[in-house]
């Protein structure tokens, strides 16, 4: 089990996508800090996240962007 | 009198075509008849109980949802019938689009008809509730139907009906701003996180022409092989045609006698087409698919040929950013950015630089929406990037647009 399923407290799923909730999603930009590589905030600030399933390299990184949210806006769908 | 023991079957919707205002409800200036309870019942006999070879025959007919999307009835039902949560059945009467009127159309004409298919589906699916929904402004549709209401007959099996207005907005008659409706929140669409809970309230939405086909796919009878339209020429005429019909077929018989540049289909948040390409196109929503296109929920605006595209496209653009449902980012500053653009382009005070920079914000905006109402100000605007795009170069270039003749849109600014 990896960190991210302990922490998210489920079984290991085939694959994670990130996802936002752009109604959630106030444009405050932590995201792009705690994850520059995967994540660039549009002209109008808000994140464009990527929609291809994340390397498992990226998996942690994106678990830190999720964290770093405020608005609690992100999330990881686990991909079946 | 005599009563006929064969049944007469008729092969279209509407009791025939109406003329209307030239925005608003499907208020008709011309005369057009409702059918009575009674002429519903003589006609079509009463609403046959659902039989346990319903869906399978829904099915088998390949009936699709007339509001647009054109999503198959079958897969609507099969997904509400493996969810358990209580269930609410919605018919769509909501035409938020500020020209399109078939559905109004229909329901002043044929309320039973519809009704039949809300109580069909409330039935074959369990339903606690049954909705219409209505705009809410359409005064004189609910007129209709609560006269409707009180000439029908209502027995036991049938789930009590409520006629329910929604708000005057254009977001008003979007499917899932109604699921949240009638859950008890705003009538605004969901973002798109899934509810998992299979106990969850839900809700299922049919457009009304939908409902009025299922009624008679319920009974046995053929659907209609038509499709209803509004089309805004010098009028607003809502025709039913048959689907092999052409799109220049249905303009000469409205009356037009020279072809238009292009066409708007489906709406403010359609796409246009050059009229070569569309002409020719049988109005069958298969055979607009394949040529890429959708007449989405069936409105058609043809534009003249002295008449700026541009201008046109600036204009919507602009009413649709005025008509977000305001709740993220990409539609609440992405919206109002394209409508700049646009505008700049229409008043000749945009380089190619505005062309470039009005691309990058489509991509900008692109699917990123809580929504799909950003999508449809996207796909307007590229439809409208390739169909206009000798005259764009007259508008970035600084040669006048001497196109100076304009159609009106109803809740747009010029």
């Amino acid at each position: 089990m990896s960190a991210v399923d302990r922490l998210l407290g489920r079984h290991r799923a085939a694959g994670y996508r990130l996802r936002v909730d752009p109604v959630v999603c106030d444009g405050i930009g932590q995201c792009a800090m705690a994850a520059s590589s995967l994540i660039h905030l549009d002209r109008w600030g808000f994140p464009v996240v990527p929609t291809a399933e994340l390397s498992t390299a990226d998996v942690g990184r994106a678990q830190r962007a999720v964290n770093a949210c405020p608005r609690q806006a992100l999330w990881l769908e686990a991909i079946d | 009198m005599t009563i006929t023991t064969t049944r007469v079957t008729t092969d279209t919707l509407l009791t025939g075509p109406v003329r209307l205002r030239p925005s608003g409800p499907a208020d008709s200036t011309s005369p057009s008849v409702r059918e009575s309870y009674e002429d519903h019942v003589m006609q079509y006999g009463r609403r046959p109980d659902v039989s346990a070879a319903l869906l399978a025959r829904i099915d088998r007919v390949g009936l699709l949802g007339h509001g647009g999307a054109f999503v198959p009835v079958a897969v609507k039902w099969r997904s509400a019938l493996m969810r358990k949560g209580s269930l609410t059945v919605v018919a769509n009467a909501a035409e938020s689009e500020p020209l399109a009127a078939k559905d109004g159309t229909l329901l002043r004409q044929r309320p039973h008809l519809v009704l039949d298919g809300l109580m069909t589906t409330a039935q074959a699916l369990g339903a606690e509730r049954a909705v219409i929904w209505l705009h809410g402004d359409d005064v004189t549709g609910r007129a209709a139907l609560e006269e409707a209401f009180l000439e029908r007959g209502w027995s036991g099996r049938d789930v009590p009906v409520e006629i329910v207005d929604g708000p005057v907005h254009y977001l008003a008659g979007e499917a899932q701003a109604i699921t949240r409706a009638t859950l008890g929140g705003p009538a605004l669409p969901f973002p798109r996180r899934a509810v998992t809970d299979p106990w969850a309230p839900q809700t299922i939405v049919h457009n009304v022409e939908t409902l009025a086909r299922l009624a008679l796919v319920a009974r046995d009878l053929p659907n209609p092989a038509t499709r209803l339209l509004t089309v805004l020429g010098g009028q607003r005429m809502v025709v039913e045609v048959d689907h092999s019909t052409t799109v220049e077929q249905v303009l000469i018989r409205l009356g037009w006698k020279v072809a238009p540049q292009a066409v708007l289909l489906g709406g403010y948040a359609g796409v246009w087409a050059k009229w070569d390409d569309v002409a020719g196109l049988a109005v069958a929503e298969s055979s607009m698919r394949a040529a890429k296109l959708t007449l989405g929920a069936g409105v058609m605006v043809p534009l003249d040929d002295d008449a700026c595209g541009v201008r046109m496209t600036s204009d919507l653009v602009s009413y649709l950013a005025s008509m977000s449902a305001r709740q993220c980012g990409p539609c609440l500053f992405g919206l109002p950015a394209l409508a700049d653009h646009w505008a700049k382009l229409a008043d000749e005070q945009g380089s190619c630089r505005e062309l470039d920079r009005l691309r990058e914000d489509i991509a900008a905006v692109e699917g990123r929406g809580a929504c799909r109402h950003p999508d449809g100000a996207t796909r307007l605007s590229t439809s409208a990037l390739q169909t206009f795009s000798a005259h764009l170069g007259a508008h970035v270039s600084g040669m006048r647009c001497r196109h100076r003749s304009q159609i009106s849109l109803p809740g747009t600014r010029s």
